[in-house]
């Protein structure tokens, strides 16, 4: 497990900019790529949009919630401008009979079904099985109890596969 | 074979690149944020408000003024009471005044026993005074009527005298005085039955009324004419036959026979 990277240089102050964007930085950039789709240079606009707001904001934040959830939810208000300052791509298909379980079109469906899921469930399935947090980190990231979080991955799994299956994905 | 879907998740983990963060340092740098150590800062500066919100409500001054416990408090309070209750009224005043209070009410107990012992003088005197009010009443219809009824007793009496024994003009008034003055003196004797108490001496007074009325008539005869009205009843020795018995026609009458009855009872 890979885990968050924290900054050696700030890990006294873990509440310190350094120390959240060493350890958030990456986790987030997924979270918006989610969002965005496979749109990487958008990704580094919103993720820097993101982390200045971050930045002039961060006094503002009383620790009620965990500080990757609010930082998701700054991502996802950069997302909205975002897409109103450009235009939507449209997915289409023109190959009815390609396979997806094979390379980047693959992955793009595991996007779209997780991309249905609501909010607080694909962050919590991401942050398990991308970020590789265990259930302790991932109920201090969302800053919620464990039982909660353990509750939203069994419920994230349904859903994903859901979604998987709706989007045309084998069982 | 069936899907492994945390495996499928994790396969399409997004790369990010090295790039991704140096680009977002520089934006942030670029833009003049405040990216280098702000925690310090902001715990300073909120102390700083909470320094000035303080001042100005004035917890600073409640927060470092000494806290007497509530006990404490509760003591300081009694005792700014009770020195204010002793400036109105001191200990001594309040002594004197509980002793002249106890006394009163001392005082009050006498009365109130004095009280009860007229309240209940008056009530018997009431009662008293209506029952012989009663008495009165009665023995008036009682006189009345031994008034009324042996008049005419007497006159009958005078008649059959002057008819059996040729009474004189002079004895027959002599007669007739010898009977009021027996009616005088059994009226006299009903009035003083009434009041309190039984007479037991009512048939003793009747028989000697009798015996007495008796030998005066016969003292007023001749040998003969006594000879004649041996045994004869000129005036009754019993009570009873005084009373107004069943002539009574009214319920006070029916007392006073009933009240008669009791008091010259053996």
């Amino acid at each position: 497990m890979p885990g968050l990277p924290e900054d050696e240089n700030t890990a006294a102050d873990p509440g310190s900019f350094e120390n959240l964007f060493g350890r958030y930085h990456d986790a987030v950039y997924r979270q918006i790529v989610l969002m965005l789709g496979r749109d990487t240079a958008g990704a580094d606009d919103v993720s820097q949009e993101t982390w200045l707001r971050i930045s002039r904001s961060l006094h503002t934040f009383e620790g009620r919630s965990g500080f990757y959830a609010w930082a998701c939810r700054i991502a996802g208000n950069e997302v909205k401008r975002w897409w109103g300052r450009h235009k939507r791509p449209t997915v289409v298909r023109d190959d009815p009979g390609h396979d997806p379980r094979e390379g980047q079109e693959r992955d793009d469906m595991v996007h779209e079904a997780l991309h249905r899921l609501p909010e607080e469930f694909r962050q919590t399935l991401v942050l398990e099985l991308w970020e590789g947090l265990s259930i302790r980190e991932i109920a201090e990231a969302m800053g919620l109890s464990e039982g909660t979080i353990k509750s939203r991955l069994h419920r994230a799994r349904e859903r994903f596969k859901t979604a998987w299956l709706e989007l045309g994905g084998e069982e | 074979m069936p899907t492994d879907f945390d495996n499928l998740i994790r396969n399409a983990r997004p790369t990010v690149l090295p790039t991704a963060r140096e680009r977002v340092l520089e934006h942030i740098e670029a833009h003049g944020a405040v990216a280098s150590s702000p925690g310090p800062f902001r715990m300073v500066a909120r102390v700083a408000a909470l320094v000035v919100l303080a001042l100005a409500s004035g917890a600073v001054a409640a927060l470092f003024a000494p806290k007497p416990a509530t006990n404490d408090r509760d003591i300081a309070e009694l005792r700014e009471r009770t020195d204010r209750l002793n400036a109105a009224l001191p200990a001594s005043t309040l002594k004197s005044e509980v002793a002249r209070l106890e006394s009163d009410v001392a005082a009050l107990e006498d009365r109130q026993a004095d009280y009860e012992r007229d309240v209940l003088a008056a009530v018997e005197q009431v009662i008293e005074e209506r029952e012989l009010a009663r008495m009165e009443q009665w023995r008036e219809r009682h006189v009345s009527y031994v008034r009324e009824h042996y008049t005419r007793e007497a006159e009958a009496t005078v008649s059959a005298l002057r008819e059996e024994l040729a009474l004189t003009a002079e004895q027959e008034v002599q007669v007739r005085e010898l009977l009021k003055e027996a009616e005088d003196k059994a009226v006299a004797l009903i009035g003083g039955c009434y009041g309190k108490g039984r007479h037991h001496d009512v048939h003793e007074k009747f028989a000697g009324l009798a015996s007495d009325t008796e030998r005066d008539l016969q003292a007023l005869l001749d040998a003969q004419q006594r000879e004649q009205i041996e045994g004869a009843v000129i005036v009754s020795s019993a009570p009873e036959d005084w009373a107004p018995s069943g002539e009574f026609r009214d319920g006070t009458d029916v007392d006073v026979w009933m009240n008669w009855m009791n008091v010259s009872r053996d």
